[in-house]
């Protein structure tokens, strides 16, 4: 059996159906910065950012034909670190990887802590003046991130058994939120669904590019599921098209309740700052939508959500690391567990220190968390064209490499999904920031993990920093710890038929 | 039936998790040390190299918002004629540094408890093992079919996220291989010492 009939055979088989593809896809929505980036977007942009979305979701469904391509040609579970070291080899790889997975903790972990902080109080009044006063509501998110650290520290897993409960009131709190204000009597007088846009150049349609597509990264956890999914070839991209319209439905709904229902009065003595761009809009929306119980509905629901989220990334950060240093690629002392409490104690104390550093530098600033978020999405960005290209590169070099499912149209998909990555980071900034609060720590990070990568590549794994990885190798590979498996397995069942 | 409805719901394993593909991962890293018996979905007997034990693995998934943890469990039953109702921990013991071994008696109160913590704690080979061993959890329970070892080493798992989107296969390398199968092989040796079994009289007396 060559290598490419192993490689039908393996997307074939599975063990997990459609609706697993489909769970996997709907990506990062109910994270706190998600629901603020779409305040803030409806509240800058209105009609505007609801255009600026739909061409998010064109460029996201071109991206979702790349990697269904990229995963068809390479069912690894390294996804995108297997796809960029095949097409554009391992610098590109691991700078690449890390830009989607680490600097997304420290742009997005810490806006989470600050705005966590502000949802903790949100039904407090009293303690919210005093701390919006002195300025020091981010304090509450960093004491949140510590608690969960220690929490993490002794072991104890925190949100285990109200996971499902928690995931479900989320979605259920979005959901009867969106669909009520938009059927409840608009409280504000608009013109068209989401209201007038400030300007309907593209200029600043292009400008929030970058915060529409905020909504839609990490619909590609779904690829990595390739081995065990059952006929991947059809299932994974089904699944990441349907799950991204979703999301885009939810989303449209939720903003068109918010245009309705919250008028954007301004909440500074000058007037340039407005409610939908601030935090404190979701409560209102709330409030408006419910009346005082729907304040504290949601005041809960973010505070629990925003509580979980900072605790899951206390608790995966350190694993990851646990296993570099296992492999080599970090020091050992990532490697350590705590004697007592038998968890990775340096990885914990970095997931803390990182994103609470970030928002002590910040000084917790409001202002900043939008430019930490469109920095995320910067990094995102940067992977996601980095697998385009990798796609790109394999199907002008490797046409021979069998292809279970093609990206239709080749290459509109991936000139649609780039240019407009492109355009998405080229003008990330939308009306009233200021570019090089989101250009500089972002080209900053990008920098220091390009510099990792090339010295990494070149002195440690002493590869060709810039030569592609064979397909081939990268797939022996993997049927290797496969077989490896199965062999076993089918020695222990062909034992048991001889042996009844 | 909307009860049903509902458990069914709140049991459902989380997104993303694959049965068994943890478990095939291990079993890949278990080459060499422990070799499989009968394979399930998501659970495993096996054998022992060079030894006649066997020992069952068995995939955990830990629940997190928007995440979740896949561990390995690896049980190992000890026949033995034991009092029933015995659960014991064993953690290293240190504040910074691994120092030694400790037990910790979550339930039961005779003799054997106490004896069984000594020979644990006093034996060279298990400590030797367990200094090396990563492990989440490694616990003692009696019941009337004798000891039930249960060890989760901190590799051999693999962790799953959203925010970012990752998965990652945590290895279990060679050295925790050999510590893990150093620690069980201990743990037998000393749960099938004889004096740690339930004299004849007394168990009659117990029954009665």
């Amino acid at each position: 059996m060559t290598i490419f009939d192993k490689l039908k055979a393996h997307l074939d088989e599975g063990v997990v159906g459609f609706p697993t593809a489909l769970a996997s896809s709907v990506g990062v929505i109910l994270a706190s910065p998600v629901i603020l980036t779409v305040t803030t977007g409806f509240g800058l942009g209105g009609g505007i950012f609801a255009t600026a979305m739909a061409i998010a979701l064109i460029m996201m469904l071109a991206q979702a034909t790349t990697f269904s391509e990229a995963m068809s040609m390479l069912p690894t579970s390294g996804s995108v670190y297997d796809y960029i070291s095949c097409g554009l080899g391992r610098f590109a790889a691991i700078t690449g990887t890390i830009a989607a997975y680490f600097l997304v903790h420290v742009f997005a972990g810490t806006a989470e802590t600050i705005l966590s902080g502000i949802m903790a109080t949100v039904n407090f009044d009293t303690v919210q003046q005093v701390l919006d006063k002195t300025g020091t509501a981010w304090l509450v998110g960093v004491g949140l991130v510590i608690t969960f650290g220690i929490v993490n520290f002794i072991g104890v897993t925190a949100f285990s058994k109200a996971e499902i409960v928690l995931t479900g009131f989320m979605w259920s709190t979005l959901l009867i939120f969106s669909i009520a204000g938009v059927l409840s009597a608009p409280v504000v007088p608009l013109q068209g669904i989401y209201g007038t846009s400030p300007s309907t150049d593209l200029t600043t349609v292009f400008s929030f590019i970058g915060m529409a597509m905020f909504m839609f990264v990490g619909c590609e956890l779904v690829t990595p599921l390739a081995p065990e999914m059952k006929n991947a070839a059809r299932n994974i991209p089904r699944g990441m098209t349907i799950g991204l319209c979703l999301v885009a439905v939810l989303m449209y709904t939720y903003g068109a309740a918010l245009c309705r229902q919250v008028a954007n009065v301004a909440v500074n003595p000058e007037g340039t700052v407005h409610i939908l761009e601030t935090p404190q809009a979701i409560p209102a929306f709330a409030k408006q939508v419910m009346g005082p119980f729907g304040k504290i509905w949601i005041g809960i629901g973010f505070l629990f959500a925003g509580a979980a989220t900072l605790n899951t990334l206390m608790a995966a950060l350190p694993r990851i690391l646990y296993g570099m240093a296992l492999d080599g690629a970090l020091p050992k002392v990532f490697a350590y567990l705590h004697p007592r409490f038998k968890t990775p104690v340096v990885g914990i104390a970095v997931a803390v220190v990182v994103p609470c550093a970030h928002a002590w530098y910040l000084k917790g600033n409001l202002d900043k968390i939008m430019n930490l978020v469109l920095a995320a999405v910067c990094s995102w960005g940067v992977a996601y064209i980095l697998v385009t290209l990798s796609v790109v590169s394999l199907r002008i070099r490797r046409p021979d490499l069998p292809r279970a499912y093609r990206s239709p149209l080749f290459p509109l998909p991936q000139i649609i999904s780039t240019a407009g990555i492109v355009l998405g980071i080229w003008y990330v900034t939308p009306p009233g920031m200021h570019s090089h609060d989101i250009y500089v720590p972002f080209l900053v990070m990008l920098g220091a993990i390009a510099a990792y990568a090339l010295v990494w590549t070149v002195f440690v794994m002493k590869v060709h920093p810039f030569r592609p990885v064979p397909v081939e190798e990268i797939l022996e590979e993997e049927f290797r710890k496969n077989d490896m498996a199965e062999a076993e397995i089918g020695h222990v069942h062909a034992g048991e038929m001889v042996n009844p | 039936m909307r009860a049903a409805v509902l458990k069914h719901w709140l049991h459902r394993p989380p997104t993303g998790y694959c049965p068994g593909r943890t478990l095939a991962s291990a079993l890949a890293d278990f080459k060499g040390v422990f070799s499989p018996l009968s394979v399930e979905t998501a659970s495993a007997v096996l054998a022992v190299c060079d030894d006649t034990m066997t020992i069952e693995a068995r995939e955990c998934v830990e629940r997190h918002f928007q995440m979740h943890v896949v561990s390995l469990e690896m049980t190992l039953t000890v026949a033995a004629r034991v009092e029933p109702g015995i659960r014991i921990d064993i953690r290293n013991t240190g504040m910074l540094f691994r120092t030694g071994v400790a037990c910790k008696v979550r339930a039961g109160k005779s003799s054997t408890v106490e004896d069984l913590s000594g020979m644990i704690t006093g034996d060279p080979e298990l400590v030797k093992a367990l200094m090396v061993l990563d492990f989440r959890r490694c616990s003692l329970e009696s019941s009337s079919e004798g000891w039930i070892v249960r060890i989760e080493p901190f590799g051999a798992s693999e962790v799953v996220n959203r925010m970012p989107s990752f998965r990652r296969y945590i290895r279990l390398s060679t050295e925790q291989n050999q510590a893990l199968l150093g620690a069980f092989r201990a743990l037998r040796s000393i749960l099938t010492r004889k004096d740690l079994a339930v004299p004849m009289e007394k168990e009659i007396s117990a029954d009665a």
